[in-house]
């Protein structure tokens, strides 16, 4: 008798948990508590599958990289994957088109002083936030105030000093030194205008819940792990977006991206790996485009004392001895495009008549010789996984063949980090961006001692300083002057070997056929507001 | 039996403090900058080390982890690193998910593996019982990425009946469900085969032919209460460790439950939501075996609860 | 195949056994379990199965009630009538119905012939609701109660577990499923060997007692030749899967004539009035089922053993009641 009633107690347990749960989850897409301060807002998450491509009024983009940070003004800053919700919702003062000129958004024209110091923008009328009251100057002055704050608006908005309305419906933002690039910093995602009423009574926090800009889409939700939530916002200054919704669904994996889009359970993919493109089924309706990128893909070697890099004929090896058309060819399937400094050629200011390496695999080995290496484990770091990992195989065959005993460290990213950070790896592969789309991005890897940068603290090559100073220079400079101090820049970097510049990365993006206004953006970023079906 | 409940229950708390300390101390001295994944590649280093003031880092891990506790037993469980949302309530909005992932599963393994087990036992080397053992044995030996990867295959893309990720309704969880069920289903199978065949033997099963019982009497009413006992056992714990984050499932088809929050959390060394996470599921899991030892001595009647 | 009993003619035979060859199949060899056992029982009569381990005795009580393993289990030969009806042959129907009912079995160890997790009231139950489908709940309640009075068990115990009694009354309780439907032959392999020898007593004596009330027949196996004097009318000696001695009790412990055997296992029991150096065992092995030797199975052990035994397989001579299958007692033939 007990036994009985325990064993249905039992089994009534289990069911009843299966069914409840079962109950509670189905029907519904997401718990309907109401959202709590500190809680990410939960809402809806995509309609079901098969219905976007009849419904022309919503468009799914995955990606595997979720977007987490929607005030682009936080403590933290913002990174690549934060575009993709940031450059939609937030205007800037200019637009970064596709080819890298520049055309007006929020600012209607500007106009630089004589030294490069003043930058006065005339700011358009009638733009409207997405909570219904006007953008005036005075939010353009807030915005860049709010934005150096973090390190992601130090990095690209270069030697700001303040902002101050100006007479006419204009704003000036005044310089500690001239910058030639400071118009693409307005243009990146540290330039979003933000509204400071809105930030005065919400808070950081409440910006980061329930963002507002003047962009062409409004935030609506995100739910963790799943989607983030868009819709066209009705009020915009230059007319309404076409697809009414937008859902950016967050898949790791993908082959499941590759899947949902051939199958028509989503409309598009966010960089793709190229591979994965080339697989792709044309006859199912799914499409893809690749452009120029603004992230290349270089091999860095460190100085540091006790490195075989240390000694200047090891590096030079290395430098003779690496085929890039190799590496290209076996990591990109012959997409990407050969560098021979660490810039993409859409940079501005990109330099002309700078030292090119050809590869000569005798020389290499005369290099080696007259090296003082003794076949130590040359160690090349890695993340593993990365297309830097499939590259660091190629060039381990190809140093292995002089005589270089290489071997490579495939580690995650926040190892990764510390040992770059810490300066204890022999050479590293890596992929880096310039926001800014601007040579200055160069730079990163030589910054002196003065600019107190983690980065290089612990990676400094003897030449370092000489290049800093030179970019100093090159940040106030203009025009071809500017170009010829970063010719000078990269030239002492080829002489020295301290770096080998592998390829130019492709942006690339998927989509059904059916969906126009597709552009690829070097930075990969995605407008929602160019798409119609 | 209220007594035994409790005594469970605070024996449920060295046990989360021992697998929180411990992983406490592993990811803390783990490499990897926190400091460095929030504030990106271009902080200057003044700003890390006061990011790392902030968060308390530069204090002896032992302070830390005390630090955390203290923090936790007044319901705060902190912000992510990585993500800047609360640890609390984004864990109880991703839970549901992966019980439901974890229910379906365990439905479907005991629902299907269960009664072909008992089917093999009792036609113990018929056709029958080869094919289930063959069967057991190819589900449990496929990858789950792998098997997961070709149902998407063979009913998204080329029968397209099923969606193949995303978690907007039920028909959702199917793939995720069977995919996740396959190991669990070939190992109840087995052990409920195993159990059968061994409670056959038993000198009792002799005495009940003896008395008369026609075969389907001696199965129904004698093997099968005593079979399922160790059966029960088992179901509790595979739905225990399915809890524990089917994380490769919920990688595949892009469920957010707590498997893909907690790979996500370690990689980036986001020991918030690690610990979070972790305290959790440890509860969770210890709820579930006491549950199952509860549901065990109800049906064993030689199973006595101490205490 | 020896020849038919002296028997009263109001002495119904409830169970003869003709011949019986039963053989197990295993993997490893054949095993010959019997080999032309034959026995014949009377309403009512006692007979005690006497034998070693191995002898075959459970694998004829096994036999009767068709419960040989089925696989493995094979009665190659020979017969079994119970009441006029062909154990062998018999429809699986009619076996149900026998068992439990009209012939029951008590296992040797009752530690494990009781279901674990069923009441012990609702085992002994099961029995009638088998067998008894038109009695009444509250009917087969009260002969529950009853059988459990009468095997010495309150019923108010009913609703307890097994593991909760100890093995003395897991084997009353056994003994009242086997009884409680009052069947007419009750076949008891060694139902007292795993018990301690105070519990034996009571046991055999509650079993005779309850023997008497129902009128059932009677197999106790056993390798006790003490328990077999107390309580038996008849005895049969096994040896390697057949009868080699068969007679009353008195024809037996007489000792005047006796199967080589039978003699053996009486010299082995030590006479408690002297003290002996070192007891005094048959010499050799028992014989191995599964490899039989042609002739006498005995002979090799047998300290009589001629030619003649290593050959032929000899057969049962019948004295009166008192059959001995020897070659020795050949001329002993008729009376």
């Amino acid at each position: 008798m007990k036994k009985r009633i325990g064993k249905v107690i039992g089994l009534t347990l289990v069911a009843a948990m299966s069914m409840s749960l079962l109950a509670g989850c189905g029907g519904q897409k997401a718990p309907t508590e109401a959202p709590v301060a500190g809680e990410s807002t939960a809402g809806e998450s995509a309609p079901a599958d098969g219905q976007s491509g009849e419904k022309k009024d919503s468009a799914i983009l995955a990606t595997s990289g979720e977007p987490t940070r929607f005030y682009p003004c936080g403590p933290e800053g913002s990174n690549g994957n934060d575009y993709l919700v940031l450059n939609n919702i937030y205007d800037t003062l200019v637009f970064l088109n596709a080819d890298g000129t520049l055309k007006p958004c929020l600012a209607t024209e500007w106009s630089v002083s004589e030294d490069g110091l003043c930058y006065t923008f005339k700011i358009r009328e009638g733009v409207k936030f997405h909570d219904g009251s006007e953008m005036t100057p005075e939010d353009v002055v807030f915005s860049f105030d709010q934005s150096v704050q973090n390190s992601t608006g130090k990095a690209l908005i270069i030697n700001y000093d303040h902002a101050e309305v100006g007479e006419d419906n204009t704003v000036n933002i005044y310089l500690t030194a001239p910058y030639a690039a400071f118009l693409n910093g307005c243009a990146s995602r540290a330039g979003g205008i933000i509204s400071k009423a809105y930030f005065e009574s919400a808070g950081a926090e409440g910006y980061q819940e329930a963002p507002i800009g003047t962009g062409p889409y409004k935030f609506v939700s995100a739910v963790s792990g799943d989607t983030v939530t868009l819709e066209a916002f009705e009020d915009y200054w230059n007319g309404p977006a076409a697809i009414k919704n937008i859902y950016i669904r967050i898949m790791t994996d993908a082959t499941t991206q590759i899947i949902s889009l051939e199958n028509g359970d989503i409309d598009a993919i966010n960089a793709p790996a190229i591979s994965n493109c080339l697989n792709l089924n044309e006859q199912s309706g799914a499409v893809w485009e690749s452009g120029d990128s603004a992230g290349r893909v270089t091999l860095h070697l460190s100085s540091n004392k006790g490195q075989p890099a240390a000694d200047d004929n090891f590096r030079k090896a290395v430098q003779y001895a690496i085929n890039k058309e190799d590496v290209i060819a076996g990591t990109t399937e012959g997409y990407a495009s050969r560098i021979d400094i660490d810039m993409c050629a859409s940079y501005s200011a990109h330099p002309e008549g700078y030292k090119v390496i050809e590869r000569d695999v005798e020389k290499a080995k005369e290099y080696l010789a007259a090296s003082n290496y003794n076949n130590e484990e040359f160690e090349i770091i890695v993340v593993a996984g990365s297309e830097c990992d499939a590259a660091a195989q190629i060039i381990q065959a190809q140093l292995m063949e002089i005589g270089i005993n290489c071997v490579i460290n495939a580690v995650d990213t926040p190892t990764f980090n510390d040992m770059w950070y810490g300066g204890t790896y022999g050479g590293m592969i890596r992929k880096t961006s310039s926001s800014l789309l601007d040579a200055d991005g160069f730079l990163n890897f030589f910054m002196a001692t003065e600019a107190n940068y983690a980065q290089t603290l612990n990676n400094q090559h003897p030449r370092t300083k000489e290049i800093y100073d030179l970019g100093m220079e090159a940040r106030k400079a203009q025009g071809e002057d500017r170009k010829e101090l970063y010719r000078q820049m990269v030239d002492i970097c080829t002489d020295e070997a301290y770096e080998v510049p592998l390829f130019a990365d492709t942006a690339t993006i998927a989509y059904r056929a059916d969906l126009q206004g597709i552009k690829v953006y070097p930075l990969g970023v995605v407008y929602f507001y160019d798409w119609t079906w | 039996m209220f007594k035994y409940i409790c005594k469970r229950l605070l024996q449920l708390i060295p046990v989360v403090l021992g697998i929180t300390f411990i992983i406490f101390v592993v990811l803390s001295l783990a490499p990897g900058d926190p400091a460095v994944t929030i504030l990106g590649p271009d902080a200057t280093e003044a700003a890390l080390q006061a990011k790392r003031a902030e968060m308390g880092l530069d204090q002896p891990i032992i302070i830390q982890y005390i630090q955390y506790i203290w923090n936790v037993l007044h319901g705060d469980f902190g912000t992510s690193w990585l993500s800047s949302y609360e640890v609390l309530p984004e864990f109880l909005h991703r839970i549901p998910y992966t019980i439901l992932l974890g229910s379906l599963a365990m439905s479907i393994a005991v629902i299907v593996g269960i009664p072909m087990g008992i089917i093999a036992a009792i036609r113990q080397n018929h056709a029958i019982d080869y094919a289930s053992l063959a069967m057991a044995l190819i589900l449990f030996s496929l990858p789950s990425f792998w098997f997961a990867m070709m149902c998407q295959i063979l009913f998204c893309l080329t029968l397209n009946w099923l969606p193949a990720s995303g978690v907007g309704s039920l028909r959702h969880f199917i793939l995720p469900a069977i995919t996740l069920s396959a190991n669990i289903l070939a190992s109840q199978l087995r052990m409920t085969r195993t159990s059968m065949l061994d409670v056959i033997k038993q000198d009792y099963i002799r005495t009940a032919r003896a008395k008369g019982a026609d075969e389907r009497r001696v199965v129904m009413h004698h093997v099968l209460r005593n079979g399922m006992l160790p059966v029960v056992t088992q179901v509790g714990i595979s739905f225990a460790s399915c809890m524990g984050g089917s994380v490769i499932t919920e990688a595949v088809f892009s469920i957010p439950g707590i498997g893909s929050l907690l790979i996500n959390a370690v990689k980036g060394r986001d020991i918030p939501v690690v610990m979070g996470t972790l305290i959790f599921v440890a509860v969770f899991v210890g709820i579930i075996n006491l549950i199952v030892d509860i549901i065990y001595a109800l049906i064993d009647p030689r199973v006595k609860l101490e205490g | 195949m020896g020849k038919e009993l002296n028997s009263n003619s109001d002495n119904k035979t409830v169970l003869e056994i003709k011949d019986l060859h039963v053989q197990y199949n295993t993997d490893e060899a054949v095993v010959h379990a019997l080999n032309g056992f034959s026995l014949e029982l009377k309403r009512g009569e006692k007979l005690g199965l006497v034998g070693e381990t191995g002898a075959g005795k459970t694998t004829m009580a096994l036999s009767v009630l068709r419960l040989l393993p089925s696989k493995v289990g094979e009665v190659t030969r020979g017969s079994i009538v119970y009441d006029g009806i062909d154990i062998l042959k018999a429809s699986h129907k009619e076996m149900l119905n026998l068992r439990g009912h009209r012939i029951s079995m008590i296992f040797q160890d009752p530690m494990t012939s009781l279901n674990p997790v069923i009441t012990v009231g609702n085992q002994i139950l099961e029995v009638l609701k088998l067998h008894f489908p038109e009695m009444s709940a509250k009917e087969m309640e009260h002969q529950v109660d009853e059988i459990m009075l009468m095997v010495g068990i309150p019923p108010a115990r009913k609703h307890e577990y097994p593991h909760q009694f100890s093995g003395g009354m897991k084997q009353r309780i056994v003994i009242a499923m086997a009884l409680v439907a009052e069947p007419e032959l009750l076949l008891a392999d060694e139902p007292t060997t795993a018990l301690d020898v105070t519990i034996q007593a009571q046991i055999l004596e509650l079993m005779s007692r309850l023997k008497e009330k129902f009128n059932s027949a009677m197999i106790l196996v056993t390798h006790d030749l003490g328990v077999v004097a107390e309580f038996c009318d008849t005895v049969a000696i096994v040896y390697a899967g057949e009868v080699v001695e068969l007679g009353t009790v008195e024809d037996i412990y007489a000792r005047k004539e006796n199967h080589p055997y039978t003699t053996g296992l009486f010299q082995c029991i030590p006479d408690l009035t002297t003290t002996v150096d070192r007891l005094d065992p048959i010499p050799g092995f028992v014989a191995d089922p599964t490899d039989l030797p042609e002739g006498c199975s005995f002979a090799p052990r047998c300290p009589h053993c001629t030619e003649r035994c290593l050959k032929e397989n000899p057969e049962m001579h019948m004295n009166g009641s008192h059959g001995i299958k020897c070659h020795l007692f050949d001329e002993k033939e008729g009376k």
